[in-house]
């Protein structure tokens, strides 16, 4: 089912940053969600409220705000006091069918603990699109589940502006779709930005995600650490696109970006493209990226102790990944991840 | 007025004022040579294209190559994606064939070559003396040249000699009539007639380049060498290289190139081929040094070109060394399709970017065929308002078994009005491919240039040893005589930068 209108809003993959996700095509599949609106459902913790509002994404450029833009006029607003704090995360969830806008403003010292769950048992289209606004000092830790059928076509946008001293982790795991796109989007207005943005997909069957990341670094002294790690198997293909952007002003920038897939069958697909574009001369900024297989001398070492091949892979693949999320403070999300992992192995 | 360049290490101004005013004086190279050249109309249509055809007294079917090529132009568009800024090309302004006044277009003897153009390459320091070299003169190099001036190839040295052993070198235009059948076998199989926008192009207006080919088992006994120099204004150049190493063979092969300084951009579109056979090897050296335009950002060359090597066979081998330092625009790829199992791809590079230079440059590894092997060093030095973005690919395809690269990808920035910039596309449908890629982007240390002054160096050249450090593992891919020429190259691009 392609869209009645406004076709050519959808990429293809001869748009660059589309490359290796061709939106359009994999629309013909799609019964349902390119042109209704997607009504989310937040879990919040004491102290926070939501307020319906106009859409206000008018200026950004990015697919999935033009997208929420053309079809859908409001957004669903959530202000963070200034030194918020809570044990609850704020939880959205019900993100299955449609376009969707939710503006987030964590206001100057406020944390915020922000749980999505990107998850559709049908054959729809998702557009989501979340702006946060981070004041001076603000916190923000997201975590992303992304589960969808092998039928289902999502784009998971985050939009997030950062003012001064401020920390953001990110951790996302993915299993796919039959096209996903998981895209993040942080731009540093302000000094001393310290963010992890780390992220997994394990992908089988002939799904497919896309984790794309563009970081902008407009002031000094900010410290980023990316982690993605990606395993592939049967038919799936996973993407990579990552790119650090140290404007000018942006001197004693701290950066590493970091992805490594495993490819664990002869019909799967990696494409990773970890750019970056650098303007200030007193950096440190690096990018690594890399391909391989499963250590055939560490499978050896278990199957000769009595583990059968398949677990020993499991096993191997399931140390690979969960590096990621290695130092998630949140024992129980993290268990969450884990065992979310282990399910699919 | 110049605007103040702001580094990071304390400088004296009188430093800086004294560098600065090095710039422009700094190339060489840019030197005018009134010799009397014939042109052919300016402009570009189809009258253009036969009249270069005629000139060079070519056969009908590369006529036809070329129209065909010129009209499949017409409807291509000029790409875009580059991370490189220049004005509209207006093509129609520009000769696309230059040539010394001459009877005829025949290649001469070194006796026969007119001693003002034999002059011009004196002074560039290119070595066309043969009988030195023969005679066992001490010091004479043993490298056959094939100069290239603007569109035609004046003189080829060596030709007698490398013949003996059955090595064909010699200009194109020569080879398509000696060697008719080898470079229609060979020609266009590794770069198409229609590849990308300005390949095509070259196509229609190729002018002279050199031909060469090893047979099977033979080890070139000496380097082999083309050198363009572009001389007449308002011309584009368009050589062509074909390069064809028969089973077992071996050879280095040197590229130099230099140009006057001109306040107009001139357009430089040349197609390198290589062909390689089973257990074959080939060396492909380049220092590239066309005018990089004036301090302002005025004139200086336009390098667009397309090279790609062809490991066909098994076990072949293709070496890219390049050392970038001209250019207004550099827009190049030079590539490897990894066709012939166990065949290997190596690309070694460090481009050097200074006052308004922009390039955007790197390579492709394409594994295709089993076990076979890329290895990708790339430096890239900015300095000034320059920009350098190193762009790659590498590539497996499914049945490119135990595929393996390594890719290392670094960037130096100095002094803070520059840019460096990566990007890297990295492409695997094999699931035994093993791909590894790292890049930094960082300053020279402060401490490392603490210790070399401490000992005594001054700045310039704790900058440039510390530089030479950063690029050693290119600078020694180079043979020896380009080694030292790109050292002394190197020390003078980075003259202009450290204030």
């Amino acid at each position: 089912m392609m869209p009645t209108h406004n076709i050519n809003l959808f990429p293809t993959r001869r748009d660059e940053n589309w490359k290796y996700s061709d939106l359009r095509s994999s629309l013909n599949q799609i019964s349902k969600g390119i042109e209704s609106i997607n009504e989310p459902f937040f879990t919040l913790p004491d102290g926070l409220t939501t307020e319906e509002v106009g859409c206000e994404c008018a200026s950004l450029k990015n697919i999935s705000s033009v997208l929420a833009e053309n079809y859908c006029h409001k957004a669903w607003k959530i202000d963070v006091p200034e030194s918020f704090e809570s044990d609850q995360p704020l939880v959205i969830s019900n993100l299955n069918c449609g376009h969707s806008q939710i503006i987030i403003n964590i206001n100057k010292g406020g944390r915020l603990s922000l749980v999505e769950y990107h998850e559709s048992q049908s054959n729809s289209f998702i557009n989501t699109n979340i702006i946060i606004n981070i004041m001076d000092k603000g916190e923000l830790d997201r975590i992303i589940f992304h589960d969808d059928t092998h039928e289902t076509v999502r784009i998971s946008s985050a939009i997030i502006n950062s003012e001064s001293d401020t920390r953001i982790t990110q951790n996302a795991i993915s299993f796919g779709g039959a096209l996903s796109r998981i895209e993040t989007i942080i731009t540093a207005n302000g000094e001393n930005l310290n963010a992890t943005i780390n992220g997994a997909y394990l992908l089988s069957e002939s799904r497919h995600c896309d984790m794309t990341s563009n970081i902008d670094l407009l002031k000094p002294n900010c410290y980023i650490r990316q982690l993605v790690k990606g395993v592939v198997k049967d038919k799936s293909n996973g993407v990579f696109q990552g790119k650090f952007h140290v404007h000018r002003p942006a001197q004693f920038t701290d950066a590493e970006m970091r992805h490594d897939a495993l490819m664990l069958s002869d019909t799967s697909k990696i494409r990773s493209k970890p750019e970056l574009e650098i303007y200030a001369d007193d950096v440190a900024c690096a990018h690594g990226n890399t391909i391989g297989q499963l250590d055939e001398d560490v499978l050896f070492y278990l199957r000769q102790r009595s583990i059968p091949l398949s677990e020993a892979e499991a096993m191997l693949t399931e140390a690979f990944v969960s590096d990621v999320f290695y130092s998630l403070k949140d024992n129980h999300l993290k268990e969450n991840i884990l065992t979310k992992i282990r399910g699919r192995l | 007025m110049t605007e103040e360049v702001k580094i990071k290490s304390s400088i004296d101004k009188s430093t800086v004022d004294g560098v600065r005013s090095l710039e422009a004086e700094k190339y060489k190279y840019g030197f005018d040579s009134d010799i009397e050249q014939e042109f052919a109309p300016k402009g570009l249509n189809e009258d253009i294209v036969r009249f270069i055809s005629a000139k060079k007294d070519e056969p009908q079917w590369l006529l036809d190559w070329r129209l065909e090529a010129y009209n499949r132009w017409l409807h291509l568009k000029e790409p875009v994606w580059a991370n490189v800024n220049y004005p509209k090309i207006d093509f129609q302004d520009a000769y696309y064939y230059a040539a010394p006044k001459s009877d005829d277009d025949k290649p001469k003897s070194l006796d026969e070559v007119d001693p003002e153009i034999l002059a011009i390459y004196d002074k560039l320091g290119i070595s066309l003396k043969e009988q030195e070299v023969l005679a066992g003169v001490k010091g004479a190099p043993k490298v056959a040249v094939d100069a290239v001036l603007d569109s035609v190839s004046v003189v080829t040295t060596f030709k007698k000699e490398l013949a003996e052993k059955g090595i064909i070198f010699c200009s194109f235009s020569e080879a398509v009539k000696e060697h008719p059948e080898l470079v229609r076998k060979y020609m266009g199989s590794v770069v198409p007639l229609t590849d990308n926008y300005y390949a095509t192009l070259n196509n229609a207006v190729f002018s002279d380049g050199s031909f060469v080919y090893i047979p099977e088992g033979v080890r070139c006994p000496m380097e082999l060498s083309t050198y363009f120099r572009m001389n007449a204004q308002g011309t584009g150049q368009f050589e062509r290289t074909l390069i064809i190493a028969d089973k077992g063979s071996y050879v280095s092969y040197l590229e130099g190139c230099t140009a006057p300084m001109r306040d107009e951009n001139q357009l430089h579109a040349a197609i390198v081929e290589i062909i390689v056979h089973d257990d074959a090897e080939v060396k492909y050296s380049t220092v590239q040094n066309w005018w990089p335009g004036d301090s302002e950002g005025k004139g200086g060359v336009y390098n667009f070109v397309t090279k790609r090597a062809d490991c066909r066979g098994k076990n072949s081998k293709v070496s890219w060394t390049q050392v970038e330092t001209g250019s207004a625009v550099t827009w190049k790829y030079p590539s490897c399709i990894l066709k012939g199992d166990n065949s290997q791809g190596e690309f070694y590079s460090i481009a050097i970017t200074n006052g308004f230079q922009q390039a955007d440059t790197g390579t492709k590894m394409v594994h295709l065929g089993k076990n076979t092997k890329s290895r990708i060093i790339s430096k890239g030095i900015s300095a000034g308002k320059s920009n350098s973005t190193y762009r790659g690919l590498v590539t497996a395809h499914k049945k490119a078994k135990n595929a393996r690269n390594f890719t290392q990808c670094d960037s130096l920035l100095i002094g803070d009005k520059c840019g460096a910039h990566t990007v890297p596309y990295i492409e695997s449908d094999s699931s035994s491919s093993q791909f590894e890629h790292e890049a930094t982007t960082s300053k020279l240390s402060e401490e490392q240039l603490f210790y070399c002054r401490q000992r005594g160096l001054s700045e310039e050249d704790a900058v440039a040893m510390l530089v030479n450090g950063f690029c050693r593992e290119v600078l020694q891919e180079l043979p020896m005589e380009f080694a030292v020429e790109a050292q002394k190259l190197v020390a003078i691009s980075l003259e202009g930068s450290v204030g």
